[in-house]
């Protein structure tokens, strides 16, 4: 049953509309949760296996480095399961896990502070990802590594911001949740995220420009 | 009008090209844009931005290796972990505080104790010499055998008794009873300020009676009760057994000369 509906989700969930998807997650979801509660580790694995891209990548957006997100990931299902008694039926799981990721990294990032590693220390800059095959489109070598250079660039600067912002900023632009969702995992308010959002693509914009004159002057 | 309004535009600008803005400000902010190019320009540059932003960070394809490499440690850590059925209210938090409140209470009761209990041990207590100087009261035909109730203030409470020796003399006798001791004391007094003491130094015969009576009266045998005058030279003293005190009580009264005099 269990792996019968995990592969529709799997497979199929591109085709369904967005509302009956989302009931039928809200269902599975449910179904899972009990199941792994009562200590179904099949069942546990089906939600890792539902969740555990979403997860990464925010993991990857948020820490900037594929090790940390995949520490990261570990300790977020990790957390998951060890309160998975305190999640109430009804609320909505996956906005209950996006806050978990968001915590751990969090946690993460100020352990890396206390350690002494910048923040910029570990930051994957260019060498993996559709990056550079979207960079590298007129093959012009030339433009390609300035390409490489702006990317790796907005990468710093997106790491440069106060987690809070970069929390914002991820989930809505990079994830593409509405600011609603955001306030939701965030637990704050839209009006707040809004303008955590806008702080925070000004203040990219600020870093780059700043440094791309520095480097063309 | 044109200053203000790019300046509004710059601050609401990201918003805008995310598609955040929406009602009024939206359709204020692309009228404005439909006419300034500074602005366009900016536009332009933030909309830029946040298409490579969405390229930098595009999520790299890390394999299913990777994937399977955290669901393995996981499920391999989960193993050795029971999930509880339920919140446990014994869990550390509520520990914490149950223990502190626990604490708190004692610390409490403790403190409560400590209050109510007297302030030294009642053996003590009731070991503790008696000054006769309140005799004088008891001239005024009091039952000698209710002698030890008049030796305290009645308005003191039974748990703050103290020892004789401790007592200030102000405090010794608050009471009207005092005042008649006053009036009692007056031939006393008389004889002292014939000897040089002043009256108003005779006010406070009393209370150096019961200062200086603090060593005086430490026998269980004899009771002794020393005044000491403005005169250092001169200082009254009385003795008396203690069984034959009470007998003795009306008599000096009477006579409060009955004593030695140094």
């Amino acid at each position: 049953m269990v792996a019968e509906m995990a592969h529709i989700f799997l497979t199929d969930a591109q085709e369904m509309t967005p509302s009956v998807r989302e009931e039928e997650h809200a269902d599975y979801f449910a179904m899972l949760v009990t199941r792994a509660r009562a200590g179904d580790a099949l069942a546990f694995e089906r939600i890792m296996l539902a969740t555990e891209q979403r997860v990464v990548s925010i993991a990857w957006r948020m820490l900037g480095n594929r090790d940390d997100a995949r520490d990261a990931a570990q300790e977020v299902y990790l957390r998951v399961f060890k309160y998975l008694a305190r999640f109430r039926a009804g609320e909505d799981f996956r906005g209950w896990l996006y806050r978990i990721t968001i915590n751990v990294c969090h946690d993460f990032a100020r352990k890396k502070r206390l350690a002494g590693l910048t923040q910029f220390e570990g930051i994957d800059l260019g060498q993996e990802g559709a990056a550079f095959e979207a960079a590298g489109r007129d093959g012009d070598p030339e433009n390609l590594a300035l390409h490489a250079q702006q990317l790796a660039l907005l990468r710093r600067a997106l790491q440069s911001l106060p987690m809070k912002e970069r929390a914002a900023l991820v989930l809505r632009d990079l994830e593409g949740f509405t600011t609603e969702e955001v306030a939701r995992v965030l637990g704050s308010r839209p009006v707040t995220v809004r303008s955590q959002v806008s702080s925070a693509r000004a203040k990219i914009k600020t870093y780059c420009d700043k440094l791309l004159r520095k480097r063309v002057g | 009008m044109r200053k203000t309004n790019c300046k509004r535009m710059k601050k609401v600008m990201s918003l805008y090209i995310a598609a955040d803005l929406v009602g009024e400000p939206e359709r204020e902010a692309a009228s404005h844009l439909a006419t300034c190019d500074g602005c366009r320009q900016l536009a332009s540059e933030f909309a830029e931005g946040n298409s490579l932003l969405t390229q930098a960070c595009a999520q790299p394809d890390f394999g299913g290796e990777f994937y399977a490499g955290i669901r393995s440690a996981v499920l391999k850590e989960i193993s050795h972990y029971r999930v509880p059925s339920k919140p446990s209210i014994f869990g550390r938090r509520w520990l914490y505080a149950a223990s502190l409140a626990a604490a708190i209470i004692a610390s409490g009761v403790m403190l409560q104790y400590r209050r109510s209990a007297p302030e030294t041990p009642q053996g003590l207590a009731s070991n503790s010499p008696v000054i006769d100087r309140p005799t004088l009261g008891r001239a005024k035909g009091a039952d000698p055998s209710s002698s030890p109730q008049l030796l305290e203030s009645p308005r003191w409470p039974r748990r703050s008794r103290r020892p004789a020796v401790v007592r200030k003399p102000d405090t010794l006798n608050p009471t009207g009873t005092a005042r008649d001791d006053r009036k009692e004391i007056a031939p006393a007094i008389g004889a002292l300020t014939a000897s040089g003491a002043s009256a108003s130094e005779s006010a406070t015969l009393s209370g150096q009676s019961a200062s200086s009576s603090s060593g005086a009266a430490s026998s269980s045998e004899v009771s002794r009760i020393e005044i000491q005058t403005a005169d250092a030279n001169i200082r009254i003293i009385w003795l008396s057994p203690r069984d034959s005190r009470k007998s003795e009580e009306s008599n000096h009264d009477q006579d409060p000369e009955n004593g030695d005099r140094n």
